[in-house]
């Protein structure tokens, strides 16, 4: 009886040995987006794609107009997860290692370019996709929001929109 | 042949003999006598042959009984009236309580040390899993040669990377898409290795490569 009692102390701990093994299988999320960016008239759809078009207007790119046509937030696992572009290209995005917690994640625009880059709780990648209806798309990978450094006050903004560096460091709680 | 008076002495035993009932030094002294005794022999027989009818008896009367839900019939007349959940529950905590503290100490430290464990273990592992680097990184960039296209890597003040694909054809020359004045790339965390390009890539602040169509 008393061996019945201590494998039953033993429980707790068997549990919470158990459950990472459980989820052993690495995956990181990210969120990707599909920006449309053009000279075709000027809207900014959504307007949080405003400092995005600030961002590229820094960099000497004069596209007047910025639309998400779609957003996604994915699970990325070592198989391979696509994202259907509407150009007819294909962006495969799929992680490649967690290394030191940190992860590797390969990004594949079909028949024209593949990027390797490692995650971190602040950036974004604008990857060019190609051309679509006269202007660029571009794909947005961004960190999950879970990830992201935590604000003070204010909703949930894309990653891409977080004002200049200095701005973003401001609003982390550890500089408060 | 076995005289009268080790019958007598034997007789009794028969029947504990023949069902079984018998030490074994009583069974070898009855099976002796039986091996020289025809009469007890007979006996025993006569014994045997009663003892089957009377299983056969029984068996034939038993056949006659319903016993569906017998051992439930059994218990409700030994327990007529069965205390309510709450009653028993409070009946086996508190037998739980009183014979078995020590056991309910250990478990419930083991307990509240799994839960301590894994407080902290989630508290260093607030982070979503691959987020361990403060900032993302390109680490290498490479395009199809069917492209004709070279990469060119942009970090914007934010932290962002841009990585923007040019046309070879064009001769690295604006074409009407997007750029309207030189860029001025910036490598953004590369690694040591060089990227593995297909197509080469502009030289950083040397080509001054434009953006625009494919």
């Amino acid at each position: 009886m008393t061996r019945r009692w201590m494998g039953m102390s033993a429980l707790p701990f068997i549990a919470l040995l158990a459950t990472p093994a459980a989820a052993a299988e690495p995956k990181v999320r990210v969120t990707a987006e599909v920006i449309l960016a053009s000279n075709k008239g000027n809207a900014i759809d959504p307007p949080t794609l405003a400092k995005m078009k600030d961002q590229f207007s820094e960099k000497g790119f004069a596209f007047t107009s910025f639309r998400r046509l779609s957003s996604e937030k994915l699970s990325l696992r070592r198989k391979p997860v696509e994202v259907k572009l509407p150009n007819r290209r294909t962006a495969t995005l799929r992680l490649d290692d967690i290394k030191a917690g940190t992860a590797t994640v390969q990004v594949d625009i079909s028949h024209l370019a593949s990027t390797t880059l490692t995650l971190g709780r602040e950036g974004s990648l604008f990857q060019h996709a190609g051309e679509f209806e006269g202007g660029q798309l571009i794909l947005v990978l961004s960190p999950d929001e879970a990830a992201q450094p935590r604000r003070v006050a204010g909703g949930s903004r894309p990653p891409y929109d977080r004002g200049s560096a200095q701005d973003a460091m401001s609003l982390t709680p550890d500089d408060q | 042949m076995a005289s009268k008076t080790a019958c007598e002495e034997f007789i009794p035993k028969l029947s504990a003999f023949i069902d079984g009932e018998l030490s074994p030094k009583e069974r070898v002294d009855v099976e002796r006598h039986l091996s020289a005794c025809s009469d007890c022999v007979g006996r025993a027989a006569d014994l045997r042959a009663e003892s089957a009818l009377i299983r056969v008896g029984m068996e034939m009367l038993a056949d006659d009984v319903d016993f569906r839900d017998f051992s439930q019939r059994v218990m409700a007349r030994l327990t007529p009236e069965r205390p309510p959940l709450l009653e028993r529950w409070k009946i086996s905590l508190g037998e739980l309580f009183t014979y078995r503290r020590g056991a309910i100490a250990s478990f419930a430290a083991a307990a509240v040390a799994a839960f301590v464990v894994g407080a902290v273990s989630v508290a260093r592992s607030g982070m979503p899993e691959g987020y361990a680097s403060p900032r993302m990184a390109v680490q290498t960039v490479s395009t199809d040669p069917e492209a004709h296209v070279a990469p060119v890597v942009m970090k914007s003040e934010g932290g962002d990377a841009i990585i923007w694909l040019v046309s070879h054809r064009h001769g690295l020359e604006a074409s009407g898409g997007g750029r309207t004045e030189e860029v001025q790339t910036e490598e953004l965390d590369m690694e040591p290795k060089p990227a593995k390009q297909s197509t080469p890539a502009p030289k950083l602040n040397q080509e001054r490569p434009r953006g625009g169509e494919l």
